[in-house]
């Protein structure tokens, strides 16, 4: 045989048995897999898909959501999966070449399996003028969503029509589960804009700029950020002005992520005396914290108890 | 429509009794006999009001219950609007609507730059490195062709001294999802065109991913400065994935070109020699990687590589030598974090490459004779001390290929990310070449920046954010 035609033939059996062994084995729990790039819309799958779903969250709750390593194993659970939970705009711009990894086009972007999360949402901070001399901006505006809770409430019927609509067989369970987190979310909010209606006016200063909607909600004010532009590592320069500007203001508060670096967060606490308060923009941080309500009650009583302000204990428990 | 019937039932009720009432009254005046038939009417009547009592009550509960759970709700969301309210006087901007744009049809367009700085003892000792370099423009272009292929285009333009750059198709290939395209339920993407052959880690980087400088030893001096690229057909497809792990396969048939281009180490020893070598045969690449996540913080990936040749016919000289290459390739890699923050991690790296060369007869002038194995080796240890910054040392050795000398390196580096679009590096770096017994020690200080714009690509595996 031709060594041409050997090595033809022996790359298209290699190939036939590598298709054959990785065809992708049916699910036999019968769930659905469910891909969610960020905690909050893992808990959101959970939440109203229970024992149908089996979830995956790509973003760890501490980690910085805009820059996830695609591992060949967040790839693998990939391939198989039935749904993908996405913000969309360019908060992820990771997913792409995960997504190609993966291989599996059913939730490429614009497929039935990719549920943009940030769809028909208002954005804030939609810049007028797009230069990478401002630092990385977001092209489109603020992608942080699901910091406010108003907006995680419409993600949650965003996840339960998805759910219903791949699980149609369980559509009047998923839509009844769906019911109930909206019930449950907006007694939530009911509860906070009363209880913590002190927060209205108190000013803050942030690290990065992904509080926007939070601080919106619920009246705060953001008086400055410890990156000088987004994701542009503070200098000694900016933050002897923002010292300066917060002794001025009077800002006692900052509110630092989980993945931002402690160093200058610490500078300005100790040449201001403020209060650094390490929050997650996600449920599952800190540990035990995985729910929902639980982590927006968590930020909201971490940053009101930093402010000095009284609260009132929750009124349903 | 419940109420509707028992507003209905009330009213049969109602004309039920007018209907015992109206005889009964008759029947009382004219007939006293009947009067305990009467007592009995009227207890019935008495009954039936009773029970058309009840029935109002019953009417008024469930239309109490159907109308509560939605009062509630009802009642929650007014009071949600009326607290958004106090705050949303006017409504919120919205923002602007999505416009597709004709170049959304463009593809996505990333510039990457090298400028390195060169100084020591290099020129003097080996007559190679300008002091100022402008090393690599790299143009990657990309675009989803349909919904299962995706194009990708990366040219390179590299200085190759003397102020002249050359210009090279790094990797231009589609990239297929096999599910969508011929319907098979799969995790498996073949890549057509050209590509960075899939052998070790090292390898498949492009320059401005590296970890160091320059690539490590094994590579630089058995497949060349920028590694080896190949024409032809890749499958990348995981194996099998779980608890343990995952398992991914790649399987590559290229040319066999890739080694006599005159930028390979084969072709230069053949341009040296006086030889001009060709190959119209494929080289076949296998690779099987494990990699296992042992909790959030800590991960490993060991591959296994092995190229060859087909029997006789791979890369012919213009001698008449038929030489068959193989290679084979162990790596790697382990990740440690600190913590969830990723403000501090270490990565350690290993790569052990052997190639074997048959150089069969007649022998060709200027080139050995039997079979020529060379192998390096190299070792990478890399600390992350800040959210953007790493210190690191790498130590290795190799045979050069086709030829008798052999180096050890040492490098000590500092890579600083100024944003994601900004990096600086400093590297000091001793290489020691040996040849047939004389020395040669050179010292080089390596100073480089790396600059992207356009569409940036997220951070190479090694680097913790």
């Amino acid at each position: 045989m031709h060594p041409m035609t050997r090595l033809t033939t022996t790359l298209t059996a290699i190939v036939l048995l590598g298709l054959c062994a990785t065809t992708r084995a049916q699910d036999d729990t019968g769930r659905l897999k469910v891909i969610a790039t960020m905690p909050t819309y893992g808990a959101l799958a959970r939440d109203i898909g229970g024992d149908l779903v089996d979830v995956v969250v790509l973003c760890r709750p501490s980690q910085d959501a805009h820059g996830v390593t695609a591992l060949p194993s967040l790839m693998a659970q990939i391939s198989g999966a039935d749904l993908l939970l996405y913000t969309g705009l360019d908060a992820e711009m990771w997913l792409d070449g995960m997504l190609r990894g993966s291989g599996n086009a059913r939730l490429l972007p614009g497929n039935a399996g990719a549920i943009e999360m940030s769809s028909g949402m208002t954005l804030k901070e939609v810049p007028t003028m797009l230069s990478r001399a401002q630092g990385d901006l977001h092209a489109f505006g603020n992608p942080h969503l699901w910091t406010d809770p108003m907006n995680v409430r419409s993600m949650g019927a965003r996840v339960t029509d998805a759910l219903a609509a791949a699980l149609p067989a369980h559509a009047a369970e998923i839509q009844a589960r769906g019911q109930a987190f909206h019930t449950r979310m907006t007694k939530a909010i009911v509860d906070w804009l009363t209880r913590y209606k002190g927060l209205k006016g108190q000013k803050v200063v942030v690290y990065h700029q992904s509080w926007v909607y939070f601080l919106d909600r619920f009246g705060l004010v953001e008086a400055g950020t410890i990156e000088p532009k987004p994701r542009v590592t503070p200098t000694v320069s900016h933050l002897d002005e923002l010292v300066k500007s917060m002794n001025e203001l009077g800002v006692s508060v900052v509110i630092r992520e989980p993945f931002s670096h402690p160093d200058a967060s610490d500078f300005v606490q100790k040449a201001t005396g403020c209060k650094v308060v390490e929050l997650s923009t996600h449920p599952g941080y800190p540990e035990g914290v995985d729910d929902i309500v639980a982590h927006f009650e968590y930020n909201l009583h971490t940053l009101a108890d930093a402010l000095g302000l009284d609260v009132p204990p929750p009124s349903d428990g | 429509m419940l109420r509707i019937l028992m507003r209905d039932g009330r009213a049969a009720l109602f004309g039920a009794a007018v209907l015992v009432l109206a005889p009964l009254a008759s029947a009382q005046e004219s007939d006293t006999t009947k009067d305990k038939s009467n007592d009995e009417l009227r207890a019935l009547l008495q009954q039936a009001l009773d029970e058309l009592h009840d029935l109002h009550g019953r009417v008024d509960e469930l239309e109490g219950q159907k109308a509560a759970p939605k009062s509630d709700d009802d009642d929650l969301e007014a009071q949600l609007q009326a607290l958004l309210g106090e705050d949303e006087a006017e409504p919120a901007p919205q923002s602007p609507p999505r416009t597709v744009f004709p170049s959304a049809y463009n593809p996505r367009i990333g510039v990457f730059m090298d400028a390195v700085t060169n100084f020591g003892n290099e020129k003097e000792k080996l007559g190679t490195g300008d002091s100022f370099s402008l090393r690599e423009t790299e143009i990657d272009l990309s675009l989803p062709l349909s919904p299962f292929a995706e194009g990708v285009l990366v040219y390179s333009i590299e200085d190759q001294g003397n102020g002249e750059f050359g210009s090279t198709i790094e990797e231009g290939y589609a990239s297929i999802t096999l599910a969508d395209l011929i319907g098979v339920d799969t995790p498996a993407r073949v890549r057509v065109g050209r590509f960075r052959l899939p052998f070790g880690r090292n390898n498949r980087l492009h320059t401005h991913d590296l970890p160091q400088v320059d690539r490590a030893a094994p590579v630089t001096y058995q497949f060349g400065e920028e590694g080896i690229s190949g024409n032809g057909l890749l499958l990348e497809t995981p194996l099998a994935s779980g608890d343990a792990g995952t398992t991914s396969l790649e399987l590559a048939a290229v040319n066999g070109d890739v080694f006599t281009g005159s930028e390979g180490l084969l072709g230069e020893a053949a341009s040296d020699a006086g030889l001009s070598i060709t190959s119209d045969a494929p080289l076949g690449v296998a690779r099987v990687s494990h990699f296992v996540s042992f909790d959030p913080l800590h991960d490993l990936e060991v591959g296994a590589t092995y190229l060859s040749g087909v029997n006789g016919h791979t890369i012919v000289t213009d001698a008449g030598t038929d030489i068959v290459p193989r290679a084979a390739g162990l790596d790697a890699t382990v990740r440690m974090r600190d913590d969830e923050s990723g403000q501090g991690s270490w990565l350690f790296q290993g790569e052990l490459v052997r190639t074997n060369f048959d150089f069969g007869s007649p022998a060709a002038a200027g080139f050995p004779t039997g079979n020529e194995a060379t192998s390096g080796w190299s070792l990478t240890a890399q600390r992350q001390i800040g959210p953007a910054s790493y210190v690191g040392v790498r130590t290795g050795a190799s045979d050069v290929l086709a030829s008798t000398d052999k180096v050890h390196e040492q490098s000590a580096y500092w890579s600083w990310y100024a944003d994601e679009f900004f990096r600086v590096r400093v590297q000091g770096q001793h290489l020691s070449v040996a040849d047939f017994g004389a020395d040669e020690s050179v010292w080089r200080g390596l100073v480089q920046f790396t600059w992207n714009f356009g569409a940036h690509l997220p951070h190479p595996y090694w680097v913790n954010r």
